[in-house]
Formats: C-alpha cells, sequence, structure tokens
C-alpha cells in the first residue's frame, strides 16, 4: 500500500512542477521533486504519447545521447491542472477537518468516501458514470496493479 | 539616477554588513546581464551543468560565503568559490566557459570600480522597473490608476527567518531583506519580480486581512501568467526569467516550509485556480482578481476565501457555471450551495 501512495504523490509532485515549469529537462524535474528519474521518464512518456509535449533535442558536445528539454503544450497544461485539481478534491473528500491539505510528499491514501452531503466527489462520480466511465475510485485501485495513472484523468 | 527610493537600516553602517549587499549586488547585476547568453550556452553544450544548475553554485557559494563577508572585493572570492565548484563538479563546455569567462570580467571591472551606492542604485533601478510594469500590465485590468515607486527599506537578515521581501500597508513601503541563504542570489537574478510581488500582493489589495493563501498563491500566479504572456519581451529572455523565477520560488518555498514559516496547505488550497480561470475566461478572472484587490478594509473577506477553496477542486463544467460570467464571491457561493456542492 505504501508504495501505492508514493506512486501517487510522485505524479502530483510531477504535475505540479511540470505546471510550473512549462519548459524542463528530465533532470530539471527530478531536482525539483526529489522523485525518481525512472518515475519521471514513464511521466514524460505517457504525456507524449497524449501528444501533451513538443520535444527540442539539444545538441551535445558530450558523447551519449543528446538532451532534451520537453515543452508542455496548452492541452498538456489543460490535462494537468485538471488532473491536480482532481487528486485536491479526493484529498478533500477524505479530509474530516478541512484544514491543512496534503502536498503528497508523504501522501494521504486517496479514497473517496460516501458521504450523505453531496460534493464534488459524487459529482464525478454521476458525471463519470453518465458518461459511461470507470467511477473514480477504480482508478486509484488500479493504481495497485498498474503505474499508470490515466484511468483516474478519465473521470473528466 | 540618484538612488532616493531605497534607504538602508542601521545595521547597515557596518562596513561589513553593507559590504554584504554590495557583493550579491555586485554578483547579481553580473550574472544578469548575461543570463540569456548563459543558458543558451549551457544548452547548446549539452550535458551537465545545465544552466539552472550553475547558477544554483553560485547560490550555494555565495549564501555559504555570506558570512564572512567583509568588503565589496570580496565578490572575487566568492567568485573564486563558485569556479571551484563548478570544477571540481563537472567538465564545462566550451561556450559555456566562454559566456562563464564574460560574466567573471564584467564583475571584476564592477568591483574594482567601487561606484558609490550601487547596492542602492540597483534595487533602486528594480523598484522604479517593478512599478512601471505593474501600472502597464496589471492596473489597468483592475481599474485602478498607475502607482509611483514606493520607498524601499533594506534591513539585514542572519538568521533568514524572515521574508526576503516584504510590505507595509500602512507605511506604504517596501521591505527587502538580506539573508545567507541561497534564494537571497535568485531574488536577486529577478528583483524587480519580486517587488512587482510586494506591490501586487501587499501594497495594491485594500484589505489587510486577506489570507497568505490569497497573496501568495492567487496573486502571485496572476503575476507568473501575466509574465508568461508578455508579447513585448524575446521569446528566449522571457523563458530565461521564467525559469530563474520559478527556481526562486522554489526556492524560497522550501526555505520558509523548512523553518516553519510557511504552511505547505496554502499551495494545495488555491494552487493554479487563478491559471485555470484565467485560460477559462479573461474577462472573469480579471473581474475575480479586481474583487479581491479592490475589496476594501472594512469588508468581509471571508467569503473570498471560502469560495477559492471550493472552487480549486472543481472539475472544468461546474467551475465555468460558477464562474462565467462573473457575478461576485457572494453569488458564487449561492450558487454553489444551491448545486449542492459548498461543503467542499
Amino acid at each position: 500500500m505504501q508504495a501505492v501512495e508514493r506512486k501517487f504523490g510522485q505524479q502530483f509532485l510531477l504535475a505540479r512542477a511540470a505546471t510550473r515549469f512549462r519548459r524542463f529537462t528530465i533532470n530539471e524535474l527530478h531536482r525539483a521533486t526529489e522523485v525518481p528519474e525512472n518515475t519521471i521518464y514513464s511521466f514524460v512518456a505517457r504525456l507524449h504519447r497524449r501528444g501533451d509535449l513538443e520535444t527540442e533535442e539539444l545538441s551535445s558536445v558530450h558523447p551519449g545521447r543528446p538532451r532534451k528539454r520537453y515543452l508542455l503544450t496548452e492541452s498538456g497544461l489543460d490535462y494537468l491542472l485538471r488532473r491536480n485539481a482532481l487528486v485536491i478534491s479526493l484529498a478533500q473528500g477524505e479530509q474530516v477537518s478541512g484544514t491543512a491539505p496534503i502536498v503528497p510528499t508523504t501522501p494521504a491514501i486517496i479514497t473517496p468516501q460516501v458521504q450523505s452531503t453531496p460534493n464534488v466527489a459524487t459529482w464525478y462520480s454521476s458525471a463519470a458514470a453518465g458518461a459511461g466511465q470507470p467511477s473514480p475510485a477504480r482508478p486509484v485501485a488500479r493504481e495497485q496493479d498498474d503505474e499508470s495513472d490515466e484511468g483516474l484523468v478519465a473521470a473528466y | 539616477m540618484n538612488p532616493n527610493t531605497v534607504s538602508l537600516e542601521d545595521s547597515f553602517g557596518s562596513s561589513s554588513v553593507y559590504a554584504k549587499l554590495s557583493v550579491l549586488t555586485l554578483i547579481a547585476a553580473a550574472f544578469r546581464s548575461h543570463l540569456t547568453d548563459l543558458m543558451a550556452a549551457a544548452d547548446r553544450d549539452g550535458g551537465l551543468p545545465d544552466g539552472p544548475q550553475i547558477l544554483d553554485a553560485m547560490a550555494e557559494a555565495l549564501s555559504s560565503q555570506m558570512g564572512a563577508i567583509r568588503e565589496p572585493s570580496a565578490a572575487l572570492v566568492v567568485w573564486d568559490q563558485f569556479r571551484g565548484r563548478l570544477t571540481v563538479a563537472w567538465t564545462l563546455g566550451t561556450t559555456t566557459t566562454q559566456v562563464i569567462d564574460r560574466i567573471e570580467q564584467d564583475l571584476t571591472t564592477r568591483t574594482n570600480a567601487t561606484a558609490p551606492q550601487f547596492a542602492e542604485r540597483f534595487l533602486h533601478e528594480a523598484n522604479v522597473r517593478a512599478a512601471e510594469w505593474i501600472s502597464q500590465y496589471i492596473l489597468p485590468n483592475l481599474g485602478r490608476p498607475a502607482i509611483t515607486p514606493a520607498p524601499v527599506r533594506v534591513t539585514w537578515d542572519q538568521k533568514a527567518e524572515s521574508y526576503c521581501a516584504s510590505a507595509s500597508r500602512l507605511t506604504g513601503t517596501i521591505g527587502w531583506t538580506l539573508q545567507p541563504s541561497k534564494h537571497s542570489f535568485y531574488a536577486g537574478l529577478v528583483a524587480e519580480r519580486v517587488l512587482e510581488h510586494e506591490y501586487l500582493s501587499h501594497l495594491l489589495p485594500g484589505n489587510l486581512k486577506l489570507s497568505k493563501g490569497i497573496r501568495e498563491v492567487w496573486l502571485m500566479e496572476t503575476l507568473e501568467e501575466e509574465h508568461r504572456n508578455d508579447q513585448y519581451i524575446a521569446l528566449h529572455r522571457k523563458q530565461v526569467l521564467l525559469t530563474v523565477w520559478t527556481w526562486f520560488r522554489m526556492e524560497l518555498e522550501n526555505h520558509f516550509i523548512r523553518k516553519g514559516v510557511l504552511e505547505r496547505g496554502i499551495f494545495t488550497r488555491f494552487e493554479d485556480l487563478a491559471i485555470r480561470i484565467r485560460r477559462r475566461s479573461l474577462s472573469s478572472f480579471w473581474q475575480m482578481t479586481g474583487d479581491i484587490i479592490n475589496l476594501s478594509a472594512h469588508q468581509d473577506p471571508a467569503p473570498i476565501e471560502r469560495a477559492l477553496k471550493m472552487l480549486r477542486p472543481l472539475p472544468d463544467e461546474i467551475l465555468d457555471a460558477l464562474t462565467i460570467p462573473w457575478t461576485g464571491f457572494a453569488p458564487c457561493l449561492e450558487n454553489a450551495r444551491m448545486m449542492g456542492i459548498d461543503k467542499m
């Protein structure tokens, strides 16, 4: 379970750093978030597959593969902003007191609770169901056996 | 130019304290002149160090030596330390080395020239530029008249426990704090932006009770996004400054969160919201920002805080429904209540 929590927090931190930098290298994201490079490569590859990143190859006088800089596209920025909003909505759904929300450097387990008072988590649920997409609870569960957080975003 | 907006606190009467400010500004000025070239050269050479790592090496060298600085010529000693750090850690590419040589030349010239009141002039010029930029790009959107530069009072904070800049709405002054910390160097590189933040987040709002979240996140993002969309600055220069600014913010946040001065939670309550709303409706964004800035001293800021917290996690469709067109914070909360989402 701890591994799941860590991954969730890492994705949040990476999205946060990427929306701030907009132009970044793997090394910069690594220094800014301290997330392991392998996770950053997965994060970048996923955005790249979605067409959310443009790539600039930096010429190099050093031997080895040339360094790349990534530019977050407009659609990529929208995607990450929406995704972070969803993370926060789920985190707030978990909070009882409503104070001191979590930036998950040691993230909370984020599972939407069933509440009698309607809130955005339940709205997500009904919106997703209406669109024939999985409920927001499902992608969190998926993370236990799958690194991808694509499903989490499908709720949008 | 007469540095008439900048004054120094009494501790700067000591030549060693004044020397610390001189060294910081001398080094920052030398880097600023070649910043775009430096970042481009590091890109061209590829490999490591990249541009931000080079700046970080200087930030490290300066903050570690700050306590030992006794005279302005120590700028060259700090420089030697910086070059030593680079040489030990990396093999610099030819283009990067050439730019660093030029910065060194520039720094040596400035240091040997011993221009009187160099530090005050450096900050004064940044202050004038900051007030002009705010007047030109922010205030017209808020229906407010242009401002004149506020007085800047420079203080020395050896323990690096207070903010690196501050502002007093009551006296209409800005405080600039010299600290032995890494973010001081970054603050020197983007001095006008630091001051712009003081104008926008602390001097302009009419209500003194606005929360840190609104001032340090919403209004900070307002400033940052306006710079991102600035059409009147060369693209490469803009990107470089945004990169430096982002590292400055991160360095600063980490410093104050470590010291317990800043609560990390303020970022999750408000972060990204200004950017999202700005992208979805520019007019709603400026009306909201106008409502925040123009809130008078006797009005209650609680509804603004509640509404922004409520809006932050909403999906786009509901966010749009509640903010476009913008009708005010109280109606926004009322609409949210009717939709059953005001408990968030």
